[in-house]
């Protein structure tokens, strides 16, 4: 069954149309990469089924849903979450307040909750503390805990950065790029967590530069080049077809190695 | 009557873009609003009227001397407070919050050396009266030097390589790096030439009205308004903004007068524009 | 003056500033929204108060109503700027501040334009002498200092407060995490606009006379100095901020009267101000005190015995 269905999207940006007409599902329960060389439209991609961007014309069903329309807050509250490329994490909060903010129908968000509803949002406040500390022991980082953000180095960051957005147990994952910027030891440990997490239900959609971090990984691939999908298989599938090697002749040692 | 709300319109609009030059431009430069634009058009003012003052003062070398003052003043104020405060990466909010504490700086600086009564430049304008129409000799150089500021700063900014290279970092700060643009020296020079225009059009409000320390807060309402109006860095912009805003402000006074209402209202008419800008065409005119 | 009612009418000023300052810190200091129109929304809540406490209307009701409409022009005035980049904010409401003072200013019906407005003391039945009066304003003024400055207590810490930091932050981030960025934003306005009427609310019943020149744009730099020497992000701080200046803005006042300078002092002092005010922000950023975390999250369960010790 189909949890994410992109229909025919179209996007330009002043004269240079980055998606002519990009079709894509993704099936519930599974991960599913996005590759394509530099330039190719699939961080934009991205960014449009999060509403980031707006499309100039097409559709995005998640969960049988129009939300081509909605707002990001909307579509986060509905099970999808963003994980940034560049981590956007708050600097002057601390790791641990970084992934609490992440935490759904949080009572005490409102400003009646926070006033009146103290002692049920605190215990849902420590419900989220208690998922935060398991996510960070899963990280290696929990001795960061009540450091700031802005004092982790550039693959804490990014760690954090997947973290939160685990945080509210989403139905699906958007990620760019989960594995940049962190050492490679680290991003296939990320890689092995996520697919365990698809055993519950979980469904990812990653965009990947190196289509070989995906092998072992990824139960279907898309390959998007010049704003359109050229290719779709399994990863083995994608890695052995000749298309792949014309489309990355430029970047083959970077792509495949 | 029309007739003559037309030539009042132009005159109004000459006297915001000259105002409102420096600003646009140091704005999409430095990317943050230079509060202290006001009191750059107050010294203006001021320094005009050390020539002024006598009755025989001379105008040109009036407006000489402010847009050389000025524009000193506004280097000097870029390189001691702004440029050490880019350096230390500081916000956009403590930015433009430096810029107002800068503005009281000056402005009561100007109040300690030329006190705060209301004083006027002791000239008599020769009036022409051409048909119905009324127009001053202070109109015209007015409009004759707005006229020239634009035509030299269009030929600087298409022809020259230093302009060319301003327009360029306006629309994309990251590129001077690239093409290996002294960024520096460019930012400068725009921080001279755009304050020393708001200099001339401080002696020419100080001129048409009189010499006040909030001379120059009294028109920061619309020098904003033209610079949100006509794209923020926008010089092209900004002229079609001024025009805009100054039939507006003058058909807007008619108007509002013929209602019954004050003529303080004036200032409520750019800021109605500057809010409908914001709400429809955020970009300004342009995009 | 008699020296003691000097110095309890400089405590109610302080009073005034300290509710001014808190809520430019909620806005500014919390969620990092730029107003520089806050004086407008000052004379909105002194001029409120003023017009409707000549019905005979209870005093508090008269401040609450100078606090909602505050707040209701405080959404209005955000709204179209809200969505765009921090300048248009600051440029919107420095302009609006201007407005308001413009149409007092002019309009005489409304509540006497330039000859300023008479407002009924709530104490004049009590036949109190000066220094008892201005005694009684003080309890008043300060018994509001203390309630607004623990609801913003409560309110920035807390997860309301983890949102409006995180704004404050990076506000798109905020967005992809499921929280509607514009909601808390105009919500903060309208809160922030509100605290600031009711400070004007108080100002008009302490002094009995408003006019249109005692709202300057001064008003709103002067909470801006407080704000950042005490300490952004801290109720505090914008405590010990308000205090601070006030009291050095009092004392170059009354050293004026002693110290014959061969200049205006009233020029020196917004001289230094200004001075004082960019050596700030170049050399001490972040004020005298510093934020301070939220402090609702628990420590941790040692619950599983593994914890990982890395």
């Amino acid at each position: 069954m189909e949890i994410l269905s992109v229909n025919n999207i179209k996007k330009h940006f002043g004269g240079l149309e980055v998606l002519k007409g990009t079709t894509m599902d993704v099936k519930k329960g599974t991960m599913v990469g996005l590759v394509g060389p530099n330039g190719s439209g699939k961080t934009t991609l991205l960014k449009i089924i999060f509403s980031m961007l707006k499309a100039d014309a097409g559709n995005i069903y998640f969960k049988g849903q129009d939300i081509t329309r909605l707002p990001p807050h909307r579509i986060y509250q509905q099970g999808l979450s963003f994980a940034f490329q560049l981590p956007r994490l708050f600097f002057r909060l601390p790791v641990m307040d970084n992934l609490i903010l992440a935490g759904r129908e949080q009572l005490g968000e409102s400003l009646g909750g926070t006033l009146f509803l103290r002692p049920a949002w605190r215990r849902q406040e420590a419900q989220l503390a208690e998922k935060a500390w398991q996510l960070l022991d899963f990280l290696e980082m929990s001795s960061l805990a009540r450091h700031m953000a802005g004092e982790l180095s550039g693959g804490q960051r990014k760690l954090v950065e997947i973290g939160r957005a685990l945080m509210a147990d989403p139905a699906m994952m958007l990620l760019d790029e989960p594995a940049a910027g962190v050492n490679p030891v680290l991003g296939k440990k990320i890689y092995q967590k996520l697919r365990t997490l698809t055993g519950q239900g979980m469904t990812f959609l990653v965009v990947e530069h190196k289509l070989d971090m995906l092998l072992g990984f990824a139960d279907w691939v898309y390959m998007i080049d010049n704003g359109k999908i050229m290719l779709s298989g399994t990863p083995r599938e994608v890695i052995e077809s000749p298309e792949f090697y014309t489309t990355y002749v430029g970047e083959k040692k970077d792509a495949a190695s | 009557m029309t007739g003559q709300i037309l030539v009042n319109s132009l005159v109004t609009a000459s006297l915001y873009l000259l105002a409102a030059t420096g600003l646009t431009l140091t704005f999409g430069l430095s990317r943050f609003p230079n509060f202290a634009y006001a009191e750059f058009v107050t010294a203006g003012a001021f320094i005009g009227f050390l020539i002024l003052q006598n009755p025989d003062g001379n105008i040109l070398t009036a407006l000489l001397l402010s847009f050389f003052g000025v524009g000193l003043i506004s280097m000097l104020s870029y390189s001691v407070v702004f440029r050490p405060l880019v350096a230390r990466s500081t916000n956009l909010i403590y930015l433009m919050i430096s810029s107002i504490a800068l503005g009281y700086v000056l402005r009561h600086t100007i109040g300690e050396i030329w006190g705060w009564r209301t004083q006027s430049y002791q000239q008599l304008w020769q009036v022409y009266q051409i048909g119905d129409l009324r127009i001053t000799f202070l109109w015209i150089i007015m409009f004759v030097t707005a006229l020239c500021a634009g035509i030299i700063l269009h030929l600087f900014l298409t022809r020259s390589r230093l302009g060319k290279a301003i327009r360029a970092i306006a629309n994309n700060p990251d590129l001077a790096a690239v093409t290996g643009i002294n960024k520096q020296k460019i930012i400068l020079l725009t921080w001279f030439f755009g304050a020393g225009l708001a200099g001339t059009a401080g002696v020419f409000r100080a001129a048409a009205t009189r010499v006040v320390p909030m001379l120059g807060w009294d028109i920061l309402l619309p020098m904003f308004a033209v610079t949100v109006l006509g794209g923020i860095g926008n010089f092209y912009g900004l002229i079609v903004a001024a025009l805009i805003l100054g039939f507006a402000e003058n058909f807007g006074v008619v108007f509002l007068t013929g209602i019954g209402l004050s003529n303080e209202y004036r200032m409520a008419i750019a800021f109605v524009i500057l809010i409908v800008i914001l709400v429809f065409r955020p970009k300004g005119l342009a995009r | 003056m008699d020296p003691m009612v000097f110095l309890l009418d400089t405590l109610v000023f302080v009073g005034i500033f300290m509710i001014l300052t808190l809520s430019l810190n909620l806005e500014y200091g919390f969620t990092g929204l730029g107003n520089f129109g806050k004086v407008a929304f000052f004379m909105v809540g002194a001029y409120i108060y003023a017009i409707t406490i000549q019905f005979g209307l209870p005093f508090y009701i008269s401040l609450v109503l100078g606090a909602v409409v505050a707040a209701i022009l405080g959404a209005l005035v955000s709204l179209p700027a809200l969505r765009l980049r921090e300048d248009y904010l600051a440029i919107t409401t420095i302009a609006f501040g201007e407005i308001v003072r413009i149409i007092f200013k002019a309009e005489q019906a409304i509540a006497g334009g330039v000859w300023g407005i008479a407002v009924p003391s709530i104490f004049q039945d009590l036949n109190l002498s000066i220094r008892m009066s201005v005694i009684v304003n003080l309890l008043l003024i300060y018994c509001m200092v203390a309630v607004i400055f623990i609801i913003l207590q409560m309110l920035t810490n807390s997860p309301y407060g983890r949102v409006l930091r995180s704004i404050r932050e990076d506000d798109e981030a905020v967005a992809a995490l499921g929280k509607n960025v514009i909601y808390y934003k105009v919500q903060v306005f309208m809160i922030g606009s509100a605290i600031a009427g009711i400070a004007g609310g108080l100002y008009a019943q302490y002094l009995r006379f408003i006019e249109p020149n005692m709202f300057l744009p001064l008003v709103t730099f002067f909470v801006w100095i407080m704000l950042i020497l005490g300490g952004t992000g801290n109720n505090k701080g914008a405590l010990v901020g308000a205090l601070l200046i006030e009291f050095i803005s009092r004392g170059s006042r009354i050293a004026k009267d002693y110290v014959a300078l061969p200049v205006d002092p009233h020029n020196v002092q917004f001289v230094l101000f200004g001075i004082l005010i960019i050596i700030l922000i170049m050399y001490w950023p972040n004020g005298l005190l510093r934020e301070k975390q939220i402090q609702t999250v628990p420590e941790r369960r040692i619950a599983h015995g593994d914890s990982v010790s890395k």
